[in-house]
């Protein structure tokens, strides 16, 4: 910022179109012309320090670093310039350019430096190397920036386009680039200049202005009284009125833009080699972030450092690891467990203090091994103000500072204060190395036995697609268990052995590593081996009890490829089907030293039970064949039953219908003659009447020869269990009165009363037929054992929900043990004689009725006494 | 009137015979249904069939579905089937014998049922329209 000389070369004016020109620049390198005050003037103002180094550490250019730090050059050699870095951040800093060295890399990071004021400033430092044709670093180029007080510039602003030219241009570019605002003003305090951020800051309107005087189209407060700033108090009029630096104002603005900001200012008068004051320099920034943050803290941020120092003892405590950090992720506090887990020494806790340390420290990589990106860090994600559990964090591995390789599981959440802004985080990291290897072997575990429940369905596949035997595909199913079983448990030997209850062991599959145990030994001997280990009744025990069993057995066998001293290590796992013992499965890690692991237990047991399982199914799917089998040969048998039993109906009843018609035709010729011969003699009437009763007699016969035979063709349906009934509304008075009317017709010597209680109809569920057969069947046994002139009752009536039918004869009655029997199939009671008509019958009258009525959901019985009749009843139930 | 008795056993055949001559019916035989379906075809005038189920040849099911795809068949001709084994009628062949009006006598009959039935179905034939 000399003396104008020459034209302007300004090659982003495109940029500040309202801008005051900028100052104009020769070529000359960019601090030369000033002098050291200066200097230290514009690089205090712009907080932009650059310089060079050489690998060794031996600094260059080094004018702009000594302006700002006051250092002198010897002063910066080898690792001097650190000096002038916070004490805090010093070590810190080395390392990292120690690592950039090593690394031949960028560079880049944030630390304090004391400024030649003593002022403490955070700056941000980025440091390149230039490597030579051979790969190695020629030089490094280091440059910071002030960046005090703007938490949100996490970037550097990129160089809005490529700088050709040298001078001004360059300088402008530079100015341009700067995260601050900048004025540069003559003696008089004329805007001449101003960057791309002052702009950004005012507004692209903001005007030029030439005299102080007209400052105030510049609208101000003074943050702290609210007042107005007039127009001689702005910072550049103040400088260069009195020749002093002012430093720090902080005003309340209302830019060009509209906006309302906060910004601080800081100005600078610029003399000439006389001392003459020839230009001010303006430095602003947008402090806006900054003062509603400290706003917002005030009185928050003590009540949150006592809080946190309340808390520091039971954070001791806590057993996971876990960090408090401010805004910044600089740890304020960790706890004795992350120390522990992160392998910090308890005595350096400094290691972990800031966010880049701890990366660099702890190299924090996703699970496929690529370094986690700032942002996807944990601490970094909370600040953001997510709130991390386990559910929506993934786990990540780290390698703690004892050089550890761990997966660390991390949750926290950010600490607010009472305006809810982010004034830090908390969070805990645990060591979940163990229990994800654990997760990972049960989910193995558990897919493995998912695919062994699959086979379930496969196997049925393959049972359609044509495999009848079930047998067969029980056992190819067992082998491919097996063979699961093995690929999962990494075992030498897996055999599936039902057992019988001799416990004799027949396996049904196996899978085999035939080089160290091959088949055929195991059937043969390690068999035997196992067979008499699980006999022991301590053994047996546990196995019935579904215990999971480890046998250490001797190895003995030469082809089992062992020493005489190696064990046989395995584990028995019993198949159960409820509570019964169906079989073992046997696995064997060979002679190989092996302990199980409770999971591989548990997976075997698993294995095993579901095996069982796969068994059992096998053989009810047999069974079920048997039984389909089983029920096509009963359907068939019913099928051919009843076909046998109409046929046989229709053969018995075609002779006895022919000889049945004939006689009623020859009883109907007899009884015209009987008419015709009325009027001629006695004799030849007497003797057609004769031969009448002959042929009456004979159809009764007839009549009783069809009962029986329907009699016998009922039975023999009820012994198929095809006894059939057509059921539908029937009213049972009728159904009665008819069986009456018909015993009335065939015996009218008879007396038979009927008594029905209910006038109107006793509706039931039945198969009227069938009724009426029940009903004619008490009612011709009644007639039939008791003496022709006693008189027969048949009764009807309802009681509750039932419709109930009594027949009542006057015969010999029963005895209690003949009651017990009367109902058995071909039982007729030895006491009681036909009283009147003729024929014994068969015995199965009284049994076909109580099968009909048992059918139609109803009962029969009797009631009866020696000498005093009986009365055999039936219900059926009432229609609701 | 006429009467036919479609049955294959010879003496119930004849039987039956008797017993409508002497009711003064004429009586067709035939022994299975084609034979049947032939006297149907061939006589004039009302006719009522006494149909038997189970025969060699085709049988009185046949017979029947035959009979009710044919509205020419029909005409005129009342049917009643006399059969030995009601219980082997399955549902659909009931449903055929009631949507035709034909009642079952179940063997051995009762000449008297049997004559009343006949009696009945030959009076609706007689009865015009």
């Amino acid at each position: 910022m000399s003396r104008p000389k020459g034209p302007s070369h300004n090659k982003v004016g495109a940029r500040s179109v309202s801008a005051p020109d900028p100052a104009p620049l020769d070529d000359e390198p960019l601090y030369s012309g000033l002098n050291d005050r200066d200097l230290a003037a514009v690089v205090h103002a712009s907080g932009h320090v650059s310089w060079t180094a050489f690998p060794d550490g031996t600094g260059d250019q080094l004018a702009s670093w000594q302006a700002y730090t006051g250092q002198t050059r010897s002063e910066t050699q080898r690792d001097g310039w650190l000096s002038a870095i916070d004490p805090t951040d010093r070590t810190r800093v080395a390392e990292a350019m120690a690592l950039a060295a090593a690394m031949k890399q960028l560079c880049e990071l944030e630390f304090r430096l004391c400024r030649s004021d003593g002022a403490s400033r955070t700056v941000r430092f980025r440091a390149v190397p230039k490597l030579n044709a051979g790969g190695s670093v020629d030089k490094w180029y280091c440059f910071c920036v002030d960046i005090t007080g703007m938490p949100d510039s996490r970037e550097f602003p990129s160089p809005p386009m490529p700088v050709t030219n040298a001078g001004s241009s360059i300088l402008q570019a530079v100015l341009d680039t700067l995260p601050i605002g900048l004025y540069v003003s003559d003696g008089n305090g004329k805007l001449l200049h101003r960057n791309a951020m002052a702009a950004r800051i005012w507004g692209e309107q903001s005007p030029r202005v030439d005299v102080i005087d007209q400052y105030p189209v510049y609208t101000g407060w003074w943050l702290d009284s609210g007042k107005a700033v007039s127009a001689r108090e702005w910072a550049l009029a103040r400088a260069l009125e009195t020749g002093e630096s002012v430093v720090d104002d902080q005003v309340s603005i209302e830019s060009f833009d509209g906006e309302r900001k906060s910004i601080g200012i800081s100005a600078t008068p610029i003399r000439d080699v006389d001392g003459t004051i020839v230009a001010g320099v303006v430095v602003i920034e947008d402090i806006t972030d900054r003062i509603r943050l400290q706003n917002a803290l005030g009185q928050t941020t003590l009540e949150a450092s006592a809080r946190l120092s309340q808390l520091e003892a039971i954070f001791e405590g806590i057993s996971d690891g876990l960090l408090v950090c401010d805004a910044e992720g600089i740890a304020l506090h960790v706890n004795a467990a992350y120390r522990r887990l992160m392998g910090v020494p308890d005595d350096d806790s400094k290691l972990v203090r800031h966010p880049e340390a701890r990366a660099r420290l702890f190299f924090p990589r996703d699970s496929r091994g690529n370094l986690l990106p700032p942002d996807r860090r944990p601490v970094a994600r909370i600040l953001r103000g997510e709130t991390l559990t386990e559910a929506n964090t993934s786990d990540y591995m780290v390698r703690t500072a004892d050089g550890r390789e761990i997966l660390l599981s991390a949750s926290g959440a950010p600490v607010r204060d009472a305006h809810n802004a982010i004034i830090g985080a908390v969070a805990i990291f645990r060591d979940v190395t163990e229990r994800r290897t654990l997760e990972r072997q049960t989910g193995g575990a558990l897919s493995a036995l998912l695919t062994i429940a699959e086979s379930l369905v496969t196997q049925d596949t393959e049972r359609d697609e044509g495999d009848i035997d079930p047998t067969t595909a029980g056992r190819r199913m067992a082998e491919r268990i097996a063979h699961l079983a093995r690929s999962v448990l990494g075992c030498q030997v897996v055999v599936l052995a039902t057992c019988d209850a001799q416990l004799e062991l027949t396996p049904l599959a196996g899978s085999w590593n035939v080089r160290s145990a091959p088949k055929d030994w195991w059937i043969a001997d390690g068999n035997r081996q196992v067979v008499a280990a699980i006999s022991e009744p301590a053994v047996i025990d546990r196995l019935h009890s579904g215990t999971v069993v480890a046998l250490d057995l001797p190895a003995s066998l030469k082809d089992f490829d062992a020493t005489p001293s190696a064990r046989r290590c395995i584990l028995v796992a019993p198949m159960r089907i409820g509570q019964s013992f169906v079989g073992v499965m046997v696995i064997e890690h060979g002679t190989v030293p092996h302990t199980y692991s409770t999971s591989e237990r548990m997976l075997t047991g698993a294995i095993a039970n579901l095996t069982g399982l796969l068994i059992e199914r096998a053989r009810l799917r047999r069974e079920q064949a048997r039984a389909e089998a089983r029920e096509l040969a009963l359907r068939e048998t019913n099928r051919r039953m009843n076909e046998f039993l109409g046929i046989a109906g229709h053969e018995l009843r075609t002779p006895l219908t022919s000889i049945s018609a004939g006689i009623q035709l020859a009883e109907r010729r007899v009884k015209r003659a009987l008419d015709e011969a009325a009027g001629s003699g006695a004799g030849e009437a007497v003797q057609i009447t004769f031969a009448a009763d002959i042929l009456g007699r004979v159809l009764q016969q007839t009549r009783r020869l069809d009962r029986l035979i329907s009699d016998l063709l009922d039975v023999s349906r009820i012994q198929a269990d095809r006894l059939e009934l057509r059921i539908s509304p029937r009213d049972l008075v009728p159904l009665v009165k008819d069986v009456v009317h018909d015993q009335r017709q065939l015996e009218p010597t008879r007396v038979v009363k009927l008594s029905i209680s209910d006038a109107e109809a006793i509706r039931v569920m039945a198969d009227g037929d069938r009724i009426v057969q029940v009903v004619t069947n008490y009612l011709t046994n009644a007639l039939k054992y008791s003496e022709i002139d006693a008189e027969v009752d048949v009764r009807v009536e309802t009681q509750g929900s039932d419709a109930l039918v009594f027949v009542t004869d006057r015969g010999p009655g029963l005895a209690p043990e003949e009651m017990e029997h009367i109902w058995e199939r071909f039982y007729r009671a030895p006491s009681v004689e036909v009283q009147s008509g003729s024929g014994v019958g068969l015995g199965l009258g009284l049994h076909i009725s109580a099968t009909i009525i048992a059918r139609h959901g109803g009962k029969v019985g009797v009631e009866s006494a020696k000498g005093r009749g009986s009365t055999f009843w039936f219900s059926l139930p009432l229609i609701p | 009137m006429q009467a036919c008795v479609v049955e294959d056993d010879a003496a119930i055949r004849q039987t039956l015979r008797a017993i409508l001559e002497l009711e003064g019916y004429d009586v067709l035989e035939a022994s299975e249904g084609s034979a049947a379906l032939e006297i149907l075809r061939a006589t004039e005038g009302p006719l009522v069939v006494l149909l038997d189920l189970l025969m060699p040849g085709m049988d009185g099911i046949t017979l029947l579905q035959t009979v009710a795809a044919d509205p020419e068949l029909t005409e005129s001709r009342a049917f009643i089937v006399v059969t030995a084994a009601p219980q082997m009628l399955t549902p659909p062949m009931t449903g055929l014998l009631n949507s035709m009006s034909i009642p079952i006598v179940v063997k051995p009959f009762d000449i008297d049922v049997l004559l009343d039935t006949v009696f009945r179905k030959a009076k609706a034939l007689q009865v015009p329209g």
